[in-house]
């Protein structure tokens, strides 16, 4: 039977700051008391979790959409991931867990990841506050029906040490597409990790990573300093894409600058429609297609990029694994296309 | 305890002063950053700030028709609006960074086990995860050396 899987809320409504920000992201790790984390459980204890989540979720928000795993289908899971509303450690595992997407597509939970319970809330832009009210709000409803493993003086207690206290991650998805194109670039993130931030690539570790869609978010959660810790994120966030800024505003500036990027977002669109791409190109093309939107040199929907850009990150991960078919590749460039002659 | 969400009435970076020899040493890495992030000239003004009198980390800013010198602190908490979070971010990036003592830990045998899921520690440190709620007593003294090496204090 298929699912249909609410359109993600960060595909649909625009947040501040979205010529740099793509997207940000609150993320709570949460596990039930008394049952051992997921890589330690046994498949009877994670459908034990999994059982009692499940009622929870169903008070929680009794007109979720459900998908459980390992029984979902591919096409669901390609779905589920390229709206983010699972992580591609989730979708990969063959244990039993299963997901809630809230029907506005506003939020998800993650039964059976890293933790036994992952809620995570997207949006565009820097809408962080919206983020975090929103992942709260289900954390604490379904911490009255839930006993979560705490310690008074730790906080929340998570699989990794990484996650321990807090259990809260808040990232930010930025592109930086012109100071990529400078020496400028390596200063500024590391700036940003000396703020005790971690910088990735788009889609996490392992993923290829373009130069030009990174990933801020905040390495510390665990004590006083957790609070400090999201607000240096954001501020290291808000000094790039200042940064940034300022660099397409010097690209801009130079003779033939915006004639040049024209060009370049004009063959990078051509490209999208007439080759089958490798993900880490269909990204570095849409990236300069972004990039011609954002400064006006072209003509195109922003909002839509963020959804290309997910679609690109199912096919990096496909790829990763090894589990990208030639007809696959094709479906997601075709969505793609699609997409971009809307 | 810091607020969240963060609003723009965060606190003052002033109240965590660096050092002379720390803030000597964050100048001249961070002059010309501050000076482009900031758009406030090629290199950092001497004299003394508009607001506090100090006269360290000093940047010209154009207030209205009139060019005052201000602290990088002060431009955090009082000067231009667009300019308080980029500043309070150059700010903090000058504070020396807490030192904390972290006390190397009693070796934990690898063999020693977690009598509430049955993990090894060495199970742990090869997989970095640990393996229930009972992991955080059974390896204590580690899991305290872990937490301050990742999270910078306990």
């Amino acid at each position: 039977m298929s699912v249909c899987i609410p359109r993600p809320m960060w595909f649909r409504i625009a947040g501040p700051e979205q010529d740099v920000a793509v997207s940000c992201r609150c993320r709570l790790a949460r596990n039930v008391a008394g049952a051992p984390f997921p890589w330690r459980a046994s498949e009877d204890q994670l459908n034990d979790v999994a059982r009692e989540c499940s009622r929870a979720l169903a008070d929680t928000e009794p007109h979720a959409t459900r998908v459980k795993r390992p029984f979902a289908a591919r096409d669901a899971l390609y779905a589920l991931a390229a709206a983010r509303f699972v992580s591609f450690r989730w979708a990969d595992s063959p244990m039993p867990g299963l997901v809630d997407v809230a029907p506005d597509g506003s939020a998800s939970v993650m039964v059976n990841e890293e933790d036994h319970v992952r809620v995570q809330a997207i949006r565009a832009g820097m809408a962080y506050e919206d983020c975090i009210a929103a992942a709260r709000k289900w954390e604490h409803t379904l911490g009255l029906r839930l006993a979560f493993a705490r310690d008074e003086r730790l906080g929340f207690l998570t699989a990794s040490l990484g996650n321990t206290g807090a259990g809260m991650r808040l990232s930010f998805l930025l592109h930086l597409a012109a100071l990529a194109a400078t020496p400028v670039l390596a200063e500024a993130l590391a700036a940003a990790r000396s703020m005790r931030c971690s910088v990735r690539g788009a889609f996490g570790e392992g993923t290829p990573g373009t130069g030009a869609f990174v990933q801020v978010s905040n390495r510390c959660t665990f004590g006083p300093s957790a609070a400090h810790a999201a607000e240096q994120t954001v501020a290291a966030a808000r000094y790039l894409i200042l940064r940034e800024r300022e660099a397409r505003s010097e690209l801009l500036d130079r003779p033939g600058g915006l004639s040049d990027l024209e060009a370049a977002a004009d063959g990078a669109r051509d490209r999208l429609f007439r080759e089958d791409l490798p993900a880490a190109e269909v990204l570095r093309a849409i990236s300069v297609v972004r990039l011609g939107i954002a400064t006006g040199a072209t003509l195109g929907d922003l909002m839509r990029t963020g959804e290309w850009m997910a679609s690109a990150g199912v096919m990096a991960w496909a790829e990763l694994h090894g589990a990208v078919s030639a007809f696959e590749r094709m479906r997601r460039m075709a969505a793609i296309r699609s997409e971009l002659r809307t | 305890m810091t607020s969240w969400p963060p609003s723009d009435d965060a606190p003052d970076p002033r109240a965590n002063p660096s050092t002379p020899d720390d803030s000597h040493a964050c100048e001249a890495l961070l002059a010309p950053l501050i000076a482009r992030a900031l758009g406030v000239g090629p290199s950092l003004a001497p004299g003394q700030c508009s607001v506090c009198g100090c006269s360290s980390m000093l940047s010209r800013v154009t207030l209205g028709d009139t060019m005052a010198l201000v602290c990088l602190g002060c431009l955090s908490c009082e000067g231009p609006q667009p300019l308080r979070m980029p500043a309070r971010f150059l700010a903090m990036l000058a504070m020396p960074v807490p030192k904390f003592e972290v006390r190397e830990p009693a070796p934990v045998p690898a063999l020693s086990v977690c009598p509430t899921c049955g993990v090894t520690f060495a199970d742990v440190t090869a997989s970095g995860l640990l393996g229930c709620p009972g992991c955080y007593t059974a390896f204590a003294e580690a899991v305290e050396f872990g937490l301050a090496r990742l999270h910078g204090s306990s």
